[in-house]
């Protein structure tokens, strides 16, 4: 095994996770300025994960129609490039039509909220490199990953009853290959490595953006979840709401507050509501009804 | 009273049918009707504690082999648990009435403290004292609690997200409650105070046990005076 493939966390686990060898933590950078939309990774990220039987579906709300390939993600649609329309209003009062591309998946979080509300043993692991990844054989399809997941990812399938989303191409990582997605951008707004090394690429192409005339240039990388393992380069980056990403997304804190206070707090009034009957017993004894005989005792 | 000794047989045919009735020097305390709903409450209760505990906590993650994997204890769970609430509400049927207010609840209330040490000895208990009264509410309003919450978590998605985390404290909340309430239920009747457990089985109590617990009811019963 590798030892990107070494496991920092694992669902519903009270032991310590395995991994001791240390690997750096990996990113993919989307760069939502130079994406053209030719959904060439989506048709990469089906192509390697083998998910077929994908039929592509119109958006019935949407009177005109839209370019995207799906609505929405899928159990065996993992990677969706989202044609979020927005028209700029300009001083002059002009408006401007701007597709704001934003590739839609996992986002392999830091602090992955599916991962704390998983409450199945290893269903839900985080590799020493930082992905987030479903081992579909511990799922129990209960998707409390759903609730947990800040970015509305994980799908649950209808047949297998098991929840699915991007793997960030763990079986390419394993080998030293780059996910397919971005093996398959033909502009370079897609780019794989370190998290490090990337972070400095997406600065460097913030102050590019800015000079150009972008000022509300950013990177995506939300301190609220730990940083994430897919980093964006957002044109308009003071709204990511327009590109259908949450501005501060954080793990529920009612999902913190269910698993770190409700259950260690529940468990130990159920353990001291036993421990009670004991010290009840030892103090107290039987409360037996004067003059009842032995054998009333024992006739159940 | 009936002075007339029946066989045993006879006694459970009769019992069966018909409570709050002396034979043979016993009281019979619940028909079989009562008893066949508790029982089916017991187990399903039973089995959504067990596949319930595997969801809880990984602590215990191995029982979900006793019911054929994790898999299964999310499929079966929801349908153990609209087992225990549909008899949960057969039960509320046969004893919502009984189960009402009564004038020696709030005395009963005013001695809890004398009542777990042993001390009290209420004359104006009637077959159910305020506690069990107490229990059987809560077990209802806790059932409902329980379906509610539990319709949300069988199916997550087909609620808004709000609904979701409502339900997951929820859950949890009457979890720890009931699991609270069961351990001194079943304590209660059968280590802490011999004589009542055969009231679940066979029907029946002693003379001995109805005076001394339920001591009203033991008068309205037999018809003897203070």
């Amino acid at each position: 095994m590798p030892s990107n493939m070494e496991l920092r966390r694992i669902s519903a686990t009270p032991s310590p996770a395995t991994g001791v060898r240390t690997a750096p933590t990996v990113a993919k950078l989307i760069d939502t300025t130079t994406c053209i939309g030719c959904k060439a990774c989506e048709v990469a990220c089906q192509e390697w994960n083998d998910l077929f039987n994908v039929e592509t579906e119109l958006e019935p709300s949407r009177e005109f129609g839209s370019y995207q390939t799906m609505p929405d993600l899928t159990a065996n649609f993992w990677n969706l490039i989202r044609f979020n329309e927005h028209v700029e209003k300009r001083p002059d009062g002009s408006e401007k039509f701007h597709w704001l591309m934003a590739k839609d998946q996992c986002m392999h979080c830091d602090d992955p909220g599916c991962l704390k509300a998983c409450p199945a043993p290893g269903a839900i692991v985080q590799y020493t490199n930082g992905v987030v990844d479903f081992q579909q054989e511990h799922c129990i399809g209960c998707e409390y990953c759903v609730t947990g997941c800040p970015f509305d990812i994980p799908r649950l399938h209808k047949r297998t009853k098991k929840v699915y989303k991007c793997t960030l191409c763990t079986d390419r990582l394993a080998y030293g290959l780059e996910p397919a997605c971005i093996k398959a951008c033909p502009t370079g707004c897609l780019e794989f490595g370190t998290k490090e090394h990337l972070v400095q690429i997406a600065n460097a192409r913030v102050e590019q953006l800015k000079h150009n005339g972008y000022e509300k240039a950013a990177i995506y990388d939300p301190p609220g979840v730990g940083g994430t393992g897919v980093i964006y380069v957002l044109g308009l980056g003071d709204q990511p709401e327009l590109y259908g990403l949450p501005k501060d997304p954080h793990v529920p804190w009612t999902v913190s507050v269910w698993k770190h206070a409700l259950k260690p707090i529940g468990s130990l009034l159920m353990i001291g509501a036993l421990l009670g009957t004991i010290i009840h017993y030892v103090r107290y004894g039987r409360n037996e009804a004067p003059g009842m005989r032995k054998a009333d005792r024992e006739e159940v | 009273m009936s002075q007339e000794v029946m066989t045993q047989s006879q006694l459970a045919t009769l019992a069966r049918e018909k409570e709050d009735l002396v034979v043979n020097g016993l009281l019979v305390r619940h028909t079989a009707a009562v008893r066949l709903t508790h029982w089916l409450v017991a187990i399903f209760f039973s089995l959504s504690l067990f596949t319930g505990f595997v969801i809880f906590t990984p602590f215990f993650a191995g029982w979900a082999g006793v019911f054929g994997g994790g898999p299964m204890v999310r499929t079966l769970h929801p349908w153990f648990a609209l087992g225990f609430t549909i008899a949960v509400f057969f039960l509320y049927r046969y004893w919502k009435t009984k189960m009402r207010k009564e004038s020696g609840d709030e005395e009963w209330k005013d001695n809890f403290g004398p009542y777990i040490r042993y001390e009290s000895e209420l004359q104006n208990v009637g077959k159910y004292n305020a506690g069990q009264k107490i229990y059987f509410w809560a077990v209802f309003w806790g059932a409902i609690a329980f379906l509610a919450s539990g319709i949300v978590m069988w199916f997550p998605t087909a609620f808004p997200y709000f609904l979701r985390t409502v339900s997951y404290w929820l859950h949890e909340i009457t979890f720890v409650a009931f699991v609270i309430g069961i351990i001194y239920h079943i304590y209660m009747s059968t280590t802490a105070m011999p004589g009542t457990f055969r009231a679940m089985t066979r029907g029946t109590v002693t003379k001995d046990w109805a005076k001394w617990h339920h001591a009203r009811w033991y008068r309205e019963v037999t018809g003897e005076k203070k």
